[in-house]
C-alpha cells in the first residue's frame, strides 16, 4: 500500500496555506484583516475564517483545539464520505499548556472552571476534529519532543502502508503563549499548525517508508526552519513538498530520528 | 501477531506504600476497597491516592516504582519505549519549574538513572492512553522499528486533576460503583503500569481496535456505537467463543457504563460474556487504566479467575450485564476483552490471552 497526500493546509505565523483538489492558496494575515500578533504568536483566530456558517463552539475551544480544528477546516472538502475508517493521528509537544494554566488560575481562586477543565487533555483537538468531521477511525496523539509533528506525519505513512487505515489524517499543533514562556524566558509565544490528508488511493504526491530511531544515511536533512516546538522542520518540509523535490528526507533532534521519502 | 508480553510491573497506592502486580491481584480478588478521602485533594469524595506529603514528582516516582519490576527483563536489543499519559508530570510545572507536562516525565526518568533508548515518544489519549501506547508498542516491534518495547503508563492524581472532575460533576460522593443502577460517578486513583514486548511465545494481545464516537467532547456516544466499533476491529480474527470474560472500563459514571452495557449488547446479543471491572477498588487512574486493566486481563485470561467489582450489588434491567460480584468467578482460561473509553470520544478495545 503506498500513501498519497491528498490535502495540506497550515496556520503558520506567517500566515495561511492550502493545497487541496490541486488548489494551492496562500492567505496572508493582512488579507484576513487582521495582522496582529496577539499573545499566542499570531492573530487571535476567528470563526468566519474558516467556516461559512457561524460555528459558536469555536470561540470556546481553547488555543490548541481552535489552531488544530482551523487547520482541517481548511482541507475538509478533500474528505471521502465514507468516514468511520478516517483515522487521526496528532503530534504535539506543550499539548493543552496555555488551557492548564488558565484553568489552574481558576481552582486557585476557589472557583475551578468546568469549561476549561475539559480542554485540559492534549488530545482534546482531535476529539473537536472527529466531531467536526465526523471522523470515527482511530485515534492516537503523539508527543516527540521538537519532531513531535513529523513523527505524526510518518506515522500516518505507516498506518497507510501497512494497511491499518485507508485514509488518515495527520495533524501537528502547538499553540504557546504565557504559560510556554514561563517555562524558560527562551520560550517565545508561537502557535502553528499542519494538517495532511493521506489516502492509499489517489494522485497526489506520495509519501513512503516511515523510519523511525535510526539515522538515515544519505538522506536530505529536514532543518529545522522557523517553526518551533513540536513543529520542528515542518515548514522545510512544506517548501520542499511545493517544489516537487524526492527523495528520503530526515529529521533529528532530542536525540530521535525521523525519516522518509517523498516522491 | 508473534509478540509476546513477557513482563508486567504495576505501582497501586496501598495505604502508605506502593503495590507490586501480586498484592495488587490478591486485593481484587478479596475484592478491598482503597477508597478514601484524602484532605489534600480538597475534596469530600473518596479517591485512591498516595498519603499526603509523598514527593512530586509523583507520577514519574510511580512510573519508576512500575519500570523497577520489569527493567531487567526488558531485552538488551534495539528497544522502543511508549510512555502513556494524560497530564504528565504536572505537579513541578504547576509550582513553576521543570519542564511541561508531557516530556517532563521522560526527562525525569533520565534524572533517576533510567537510560531510554531514542525510539521513546508519549501518547496522550485522556483515559485510553495506556491501552493506546501498548498498541503503538505492539506496532513499533512489529514493524521492525525494535526488536523489544517497553510501554510504560502512568498519572499521578492531583489536586488540579480532582477538582476538575469535581467541577463537573463527575466524582462520587460516596464512592464509585461500576454498572450499579445507584451508580453516581467515578472516584479518581492513581497508578503507574508497565509491560515489556517480544517476540516469542508467551501471553500476548490477540486483537486490538481503536475508535473515535465523533459525538461529544466529555461525554459517551448514548448508543455504544463507537465503542462496539472498536470492540468490532479488535475481534476481527479472533474466535468470540474464546471470550470468558470483559474487563470494562466501568467508571461508575450513569453514561459511561450504560454505553458500555449498549455496546457489549450490540457485539455479543442478548447474553454478553462476564464483566468486570476494578475501578471500584483503586479508582480510575485515568493514563494508566488501560494498560494496568490489561495487566489484570491477562491475569484472569491465563488463571480462569474474574475477581469481582467492588461497589455493584444491582444492576439495570435495560442491556443487562452478568457483572462478576461479591466473590471471585472461576471460568476456563481463555481471552479476555477490555475496554477503555475517554474524553474527545476516544475508544480502544484489547483482546489478551495465552500463547496461541
Amino acid at each position: 500500500m503506498t500513501a498519497h497526500l491528498l490535502a495540506y493546509a497550515r496556520i503558520f505565523p506567517s500566515g495561511l496555506l492550502s493545497w487541496v483538489g490541486g488548489d494551492l492558496t496562500r492567505t496572508s494575515w493582512r488579507q484576513l484583516g487582521d495582522d496582529t500578533r496577539g499573545p499566542l504568536g499570531i492573530p487571535a483566530l476567528k470563526a468566519r475564517w474558516f467556516f461559512e456558517q457561524p460555528h459558536p463552539k469555536f470561540g470556546r475551544m481553547d488555543p490548541l483545539c481552535k489552531i488544530a480544528v482551523a487547520a482541517s477546516q481548511m482541507l475538509a472538502r478533500a474528505l471521502p464520505d465514507d468516514r468511520d475508517e478516517v483515522a487521526q493521528v496528532g503530534g504535539t509537544m506543550l499539548g493543552c499548556l496555555e488551557v492548564d494554566a488558565q484553568f489552574e488560575q481558576t481552582r486557585l481562586a476557589g472557583n475551578p472552571s468546568p469549561a476549561l477543565f475539559v480542554y485540559t487533555l492534549p488530545s482534546m483537538f482531535q476529539g473537536e476534529v472527529a466531531i467536526l468531521h465526523k471522523l470515527r477511525g482511530r485515534c492516537t496523539l503523539l508527543s516527540a519532543g521538537p519532531l513531535s509533528g513529523l513523527t505524526a506525519l510518518a506515522t500516518a505513512i505507516r498506518w497507510i502502508e501497512k494497511g491499518r487505515a485507508t485514509h488518515v489524517l495527520a495533524i501537528a499543533a502547538d499553540a504557546a503563549g504565557a504559560a510556554a514562556h514561563a517555562l524558560t524566558p527562551d520560550n517565545k509565544p508561537q502557535s502553528a499548525a499542519a494538517a495532511w490528508l493521506l489516502s492509499a488511493q489517489g494522485e497526489g504526491p506520495i509519501l513512503s517508508d516511515a523510519q523511525f530511531g535510526v539515522a538515515a544515511d544519505g538522506a536530505r536533512e529536514l532543518k529545522p526552519g522557523d517553526l518551533r516546538y513540536g513543529l520542528r522542520g515542518i515548514d522545510t518540509l512544506e517548501a520542499l513538498l511545493l517544489s516537487g523535490e524526492t527523495g528520503r528526507v530526515h529529521a533529528q533532534g532530542d536525540g530521535r530520528n525521523v525519516s522518509f521519502v517523498v516522491g | 501477531m508473534d509478540i509476546a508480553i513477557i513482563a508486567t510491573g504495576v505501582a497501586v497506592p496501598h495505604g502508605d506504600a506502593m503495590s507490586p502486580s501480586d498484592d495488587l491481584w490478591s486485593m481484587l480478588l478479596g475484592g478491598q476497597s482503597q477508597l478514601r478521602v484524602h484532605a489534600h485533594l480538597g475534596l469530600d469524595s473518596p479517591a485512591c491516592t498516595l498519603a499526603e506529603g509523598f514527593a512530586a514528582p509523583r507520577a514519574t516516582a510511580l512510573a519508576h516504582h512500575a519500570l523497577r519490576q520489569v527493567i531487567r527483563d526488558l531485552p538488551p536489543e534495539r528497544a522502543a519505549v511508549v510512555i502513556a499519559t494524560t497530564k504528565g508530570e504536572l505537579e513541578p510545572w504547576l509550582a513553576g519549574h521543570g519542564t511541561d507536562g508531557l516530556n517532563a516525565l521522560a526527562q525525569q526518568l533520565a534524572d533517576m538513572g533510567v537510560k531510554l533508548p531514542p525510539l521513546c515518544r508519549v501518547v496522550s489519549n485522556a483515559c485510553v492512553s495506556g491501552a493506546q501506547a501498548l498498541i503503538e508498542g505492539l506496532e513499533l516491534v512489529a514493524d521492525g522499528d525494535a526488536d523489544a518495547g517497553l510501554v510504560l503508563a502512568t498519572d499521578a492524581l492531583t489536586p488540579f486533576v480532582a477538582q476538575g472532575f469535581h467541577s463537573l460533576q463527575g466524582d462520587s460522593p460516596t464512592g464509585t460503583r461500576p454498572f450499579d443502577a445507584t451508580r453516581d460517578g467515578l472516584s479518581l486513583g492513581e497508578s503507574a503500569a508497565a509491560v515489556v514486548l517480544a517476540r516469542g511465545p508467551g501471553p500476548r494481545v490477540h486483537g486490538y481496535g481503536a475508535s473515535n464516537d465523533a459525538n461529544h467532547i466529555s461525554g459517551p456516544d448514548r448508543d455504544g456505537g463507537g465503542l462496539a466499533l472498536a470492540i468490532e476491529r479488535a475481534l476481527a480474527g479472533v474466535d468470540r467463543s474464546r471470550i470468558v470474560a470483559i474487563c470494562a472500563h466501568g467508571t461508575g459514571t450513569v453514561y459511561n457504563d450504560a454505553m458500555e452495557a449498549r455496546a457489549f449488547h450490540r457485539v455479543f446479543g442478548s447474553k454478553p460474556p462476564p464483566v468486570f471491572g476494578i475501578k471500584g477498588s483503586i479508582g480510575h487512574t485515568l493514563g494508566a487504566a488501560g494498560l494496568l486493566e490489561v495487566i489484570v486481563s491477562l491475569r484472569v485470561a491465563t488463571e480462569g479467575v474474574i475477581p469481582p467489582t467492588v461497589g455493584y450489588e444491582k444492576g439495570e434491567s435495560e442491556h443487562p450485564l452478568d457483572v462478576v460480584h461479591g466473590k471471585p468467578r472461576k471460568v476456563k482460561p481463555g481471552l479476555v476483552l477490555t475496554t477503555n473509553s475517554g474524553f474527545g470520544g476516544m475508544n480502544t478495545a484489547i483482546v489478551v490471552g495465552g500463547g496461541p
